[in-house]
């Protein structure tokens, strides 16, 4: 910091333009995320009438959830499955990303790749759902492909309605939230580092490591949120494609639209919220990538 | 200087953007207006048995009106007394409707593909009026209604599950007088609406909470007066299944058992909605008496009996039973087509879809001891918007229990409230009409309509209403004719196992669902 | 030699592994395509024959037409509220200062709190506030829902060469504003334009947020879930996708023209 006249007035003054800039962001989601959340949040703690709640304090909605033991199972199935996609999201990304963001010369054709993998994701997630149906039923194409090589004899019921089926949609569906923040961190490496550290006597693998892997790293976290956080919200590819598959959103749209509980729903939540804020904030803590990321 | 380059890139791709997104916009909004036909294009087969329908009936207006027409009042809501009206020729009885202004109906509903075939039914038949329908499934409508949407609509529909509640817990709609429905009469009304303890005789108390209470304002007492839920469709839930790998007649699928069947392990399912299998599932076990009699009524079991059902379910989903859980009509439709699973839990109209997707399908015909059918009723809320309409609603919602309407859902296996009326016979046909819900034979054998070499199993498994040409004149029923699956309507009312209500245990049901899918 | 050789097949070969799984997520969309053209009504075998039946479906439809336009036009306003609000709140939380991780964790709270549960809070605030729904509502809860992504990828970009870029412009006596918009913006301009196309296709593809809050109002996600999970599923709904994708592919290629041309000019 200078400690001259002109540094000090601009350090106010840039205080001053680091409010006006930050108002109109943290004001838009005061309102309209504070509110929601916060009322959410309250009527969790209500006591249930169905369709309303009844002003008060209880811990029971909680307490059920809490003692429970299939609450407790559909948490950590959620946390393990989730997981379980970040982790495959990453292994399959990471050099998809890395061709991208190293091996392809040229902004056009890098945003333009990236672009391509995006363009699926226009289509409406239902129909992307049910699009998976004649590519993994037992009539459908990657049975009968693998039937004609000769790989299987007959028709596998496993591509479908399983936790192995919902894994591979939801991978194959956000493992592109994986690849976009990875490329981005890489865009901003020197390429002539990976020379020096060559030049220098490092071996690949060494200056792999130290070097791509070192600057991608944020990316890779952010990566890892980005696909945690969705898998841990989507509710409606386990519905359809699990079969008796079962996670925690799918319980609070139960709750909130078959029973009309709003308590219970807001209460179970409110516990995904905060088991997922958990997740997401170890993986920030990673390597100490948090002063890395801004 | 190299930073010029990505800056121009930026406000090039930038400006590109947002011009691609304008043009498209306006272009968009352009040819909507302009370009695709006006007739929308369904399924012709339905559109030439409803025009047939429709031509004999509409522009002859009847000149025995009734001596007072609802006039267009805006405080006042205009009452006919059914007293003062005296019915017309039929099928041509309809009154004229209460303006000839532009006007628009907000609805929102279950979207079920033939509700907008209706709501253009009405467009046809009075120009003036436009209805814009929302259509979404059965928990987000129930959600929005719920968080106080149903104010922006001039009606909202309404599940039997949940008609109660959202009338009374929420106060989403209110209450509307039977009297400014014309229709609304005795002698129209299936008995099972006008008083459904004289149908279900085996279990009065279901009838009473089933039907009664959570349609009329005031129970009993408020019964045809005021309506918190307009009854207009019910249909009754069996099993589903596919006579090509289950080859019997539906007289001799019997029982919510079969589903259970390890013979077709794995190629079985059930629905994914908690309060819809723990009914049905407590039906079979209730009726059959495998578990004791139940301490409220049939469909409201408490937590024990609640669980006592999710633990017998959990033996079967754990040996492997259940190949999926269909969340809603369309999935399951598809999971029958392509043949995926073999039998499921259903009602009529998913035999049908499987149908014409070319895949028979068949519709159980369950005892009572069984379990019986598990049956729901959809109805009509409304929600008193906008003063001014109320006259145009309440003419829709008339218009919804005639026969016209009748005779195009019955095509499609719904049953209206208002089957028994004269103008429904007429509308229907004589042969429809019976073959609907007298349990007759069609006039013409099965083999005229689904042409082809197979079993009769079969072939009677492919027969579709909305494809056969049915006879508008009295005729003999042909012995190599198709009999309905389901039987004659008074049978399976009385049939009727569970109806489907809004459950005091609502939360412990969706509990006990939660553990049954994560065993 | 042999480094050249391996480094050649080493680069064919992570090319050829991209091209593979990019194949395998456009398996559901080829399968999409290919059926959307079934003369049959099977969205899978057999297929059936040639027909374009299904697309004239989807154009008479008035539901979708009206649907797309909805969509369209909050998808546009959602992008240009997302990245004025990304641009803004990033360069601020890249600075050092009390209170920022809660700050950060605040808006993190956008995406991580379940969309039914925070459609369900927003819905009954707006009951009681007795506020009709209309496309506007759809903006602020799309936005919430938006901003996180594009602010995540944003910071990720700010690292010391940027923060010394910018120190020594304004050093050289350039204003703050000078300082944004020629050294900052030209060097984030890509994550800019992400935050756009995010917020865009995030608010273009949002459902669960969307039925409590837009009652009547009709947008492509609300009336293909309505459409999905009432009727079988007919090459209608196939019919639909293809035109999306075809749209996307159309931007693609737009965005595609300028990159090229603006390198061109250089």
């Amino acid at each position: 910091m200078s400690t001259s006249k002109s540094g000090r007035r601009s350090l106010s003054a840039g205080k001053r333009l680091d409010w006006i800039l930050l108002a109109p962001g943290l004001a838009w989601f005061s309102i309209f995320l504070l509110a929601p959340v916060g009322f959410i949040i309250v009527i969790s703690f209500f006591g249930f009438t169905p369709g309303g709640y009844i002003p008060g304090f209880t811990l029971e909605h909680y307490a059920r959830v809490i003692t429970d033991p299939s609450s407790q199972t559909l948490l950590l199935f959620s946390v393990r499955l989730s997981l379980t996609v970040t982790a495959l999201s990453l292994l399959i990304g990471y050099p998809v990303a890395y061709f991208i963001g190293m091996k392809m010369k040229g902004m056009v054709k890098k945003t333009l790749f990236l672009l391509l993998f995006l363009t699926p994701f226009w289509v409406e997630y239902s129909t992307r759902t049910v699009a998976w149906l004649p590519v993994l039923g037992q009539g459908g194409i990657l049975n009968r492909v693998l039937m004609g090589v000769g790989i299987i004899s007959e028709p596998s019921a496993l591509f479908l309605f399983s936790e192995f089926s919902v894994t591979m949609v939801m991978v194959l569906g956000y493992f592109l939230f994986m690849i976009f923040p990875i490329v981005f961190a890489m865009l901003e490496m020197d390429p002539t580092l990976l020379e020096q550290a060559e030049v220098l006597g490092a071996s690949r693998w060494k200056a792999f490591y130290h070097v791509t892997f070192k600057v991608s790293l944020p990316g890779v976290v952010v990566g890892c949120i980005f696909v945690f956080v969705i898998s841990m919200a989507d509710f409606a590819t386990p519905r359809v494609l699990g079969g008796a598959v079962m996670t925690m959103p799918q319980v609070v749209v139960m709750q909130t639209t078959s029973a009309a509980n709003f308590p219970l729903a807001s209460a179970y939540a409110t516990i995904l919220v905060v088991v997922t804020m958990v997740v997401v904030m170890l993986l920030l803590r990673v390597a100490d990538v948090r002063r890395l990321i801004y | 200087m190299t930073e010029e380059k990505p800056r121009r890139d930026f406000l090039k791709i930038g400006s590109a953007a947002v011009i691609a997104g304008i043009i498209a916009g306006v272009g968009g909004y352009y040819a909507g207006g302009a370009g695709a036909p006006a007739v929308p294009v369904t399924k012709t087969v339905t559109q030439t048995e409803t025009e047939t329908v429709t031509q004999t009936a509409t522009k002859t207006v009847v000149t025995q009106t009734p001596t007072k027409t609802p006039t267009v009042t805006p405080t006042v809501t205009p009452t006919v007394t059914p007293e003062v009206i005296t019915y017309g020729v039929y099928p041509n009885y309809q009154q004229p409707p209460p303006t000839t202004e532009p006007t628009l109906i907000k609805r929102a509903g279950i979207s079920m593909g033939w509700p907008l075939e209706t709501d253009t039914m009405f467009e046809r038949n009075w120009s003036n009026y436009t209805i814009d329908a929302w259509t979404v499934d059965i928990g987000s409508l129930v959600g929005a209604g719920i968080t106080g949407k149903s104010y922006e609509f001039d009606i909202y529909d309404d599940h039997s599950g949940l008609a109660g509640l959202l009338f009374d817990m929420v106060g989403g709609y209110k209450g509307f007088d039977i009297k400014n429905l014309p229709r609304w009469r005795e002698e129209n009304i299936a008995p099972v609406v006008w008083d459904p303890p004289s149908v279900l005789t085996q279990d009065p108390l279901m009838a009473e909470k089933g039907y009664i209470e959570p349609a009329w304002v005031g129970g009993r007492e408020g019964m045809h007066k005021t309506a918190k839920c307009l009854w207009r469709f019910y249909n009754s839930d069996s099993v589903c299944y596919n006579p090509e790998f289950i080859e019997r007649p539906p007289s001799e699928v019997n029982s919510w058992a079969e589903i259970l069947n390890r013979e077709w392990k794995g190629k079985a399912s059930i629905q994914d909605i908690d309060v819809i299998v723990i009914a049905e599932w407590a039906a079979y076990l209730f009726r059959s008496g495998q578990i004791g009699p139940p301490e409220i009524c049939v469909n409201d079991p408490t937590p024990t009996e609640i669980n006592q059902i999710i633990d017998f379910l959990i033996d079967h989903k754990k040996a492997g039973q259940f190949k999926a859980f269909w969340p809603d009509l369309g999935f399951a439709s598809s999971l029958h087509i392509l043949r995926e699973i073999v039998i499921s839990d259903a009602w009529q109209p998913a035999v049908y879809f499987g149908r014409e997707a070319g895949v028979p399908h068949y519709y159980g015909e369950l005892d009572f001891s069984e379990g019986g059918y598990r049956c729901w009723y959809w109805g009509s809320g409304v929600t008193f918007r906008e003063e001014k309409l109320m006259p145009s609603v309440y003419f829709l919602l008339d218009w919804k229990l005639s026969g016209e309407h009748q005779a195009f859902q019955t095509t499609l296996g719904y049953t209206d409230a208002t089957y028994t009326s004269r103008e429904s016979k007429e509308f229907c046909g004589p042969e429809l009409y019976d073959w609907s819900f007298n349990g007759k034979k069609t006039y013409k054998p099965t083999e005229e309509a689904v042409p082809g070499e197979m079993p009769a199993l079969i072939r009677n498994a492919l027969f579709l209403p909305e494809t056969y040409t049915w006879s508008k004149e009295k005729g003999t029923p042909d012995p190599e004719g198709n009999l309905r699956d389901g039987e004659d309507i008074k049978t399976r009312d009385s049939k009727t196992g569970t109806i489907q209500v809004f459950a005091t245990y609502g939360t412990e049901i969706t509990e006990g669902w939660k553990r049954f899918k994560a065993s | 030699m042999t480094k050249l050789r391996s480094a050649f097949t080493y680069k064919s070969f992570l090319g050829g592994y991209t091209f593979l799984l990019l194949l395998f997520v456009y398996l559901p969309i080829v399968a999409m395509i290919f059926f959307s053209f079934n003369a049959g009504r099977s969205i899978s075998f057999p297929f059936e024959g040639f027909s374009t039946a299904w697309y004239m479906e989807i154009f008479a439809d008035k539901y979708i037409r009206i649907s797309v336009i909805n969509s369209l036009l909050i998808g546009v306003l959602v992008g240009i509220i997302c990245t004025l609000l990304t641009i803004s709140t990033g360069l601020v939380l890249r600075k050092e200062f009390r209170g920022k991780d809660t700050i950060f964790y605040f808006f993190m709270l956008g995406i991580i709190f379940p969309g039914i549960s925070y459609g369900l809070g927003m819905g009954l605030i707006l009951r009681s506030a007795g506020v009709t729904t209309s496309l506007l509502s759809g903006l602020p809860v799309h936005s919430i829902w938006a901003i996180p992504w594009c602010l995540l990828i944003l910071l990720m970009r700010f690292d010391p060469e940027l923060r010394s870029l910018e120190d020594t412009a304004r050093s050289l006596g350039a204003n703050e504003w000078r300082v944004f918009r020629e050294v900052t913006l030209p060097m984030i301009s890509p994550q800019v334009l992400v935050a756009f196309l995010f917020g865009f296709i995030l608010s273009w593809g949002e459902l669960i947020r969307s039925i409590f809050v837009l009652g009547g109002v009709h947008t492509i996600p609300l009336h293909v879930y309505g459409w999905v999970t009432s009727l079988p599923f007919t090459p209608a709904l196939y019919a639909l996708g293809t035109i999306i994708v075809a749209f996307s592919y159309v931007v693609l290629i737009v965005i595609g023209i300028f990159l090229r041309k603006g390198l061109k000019v250089v």
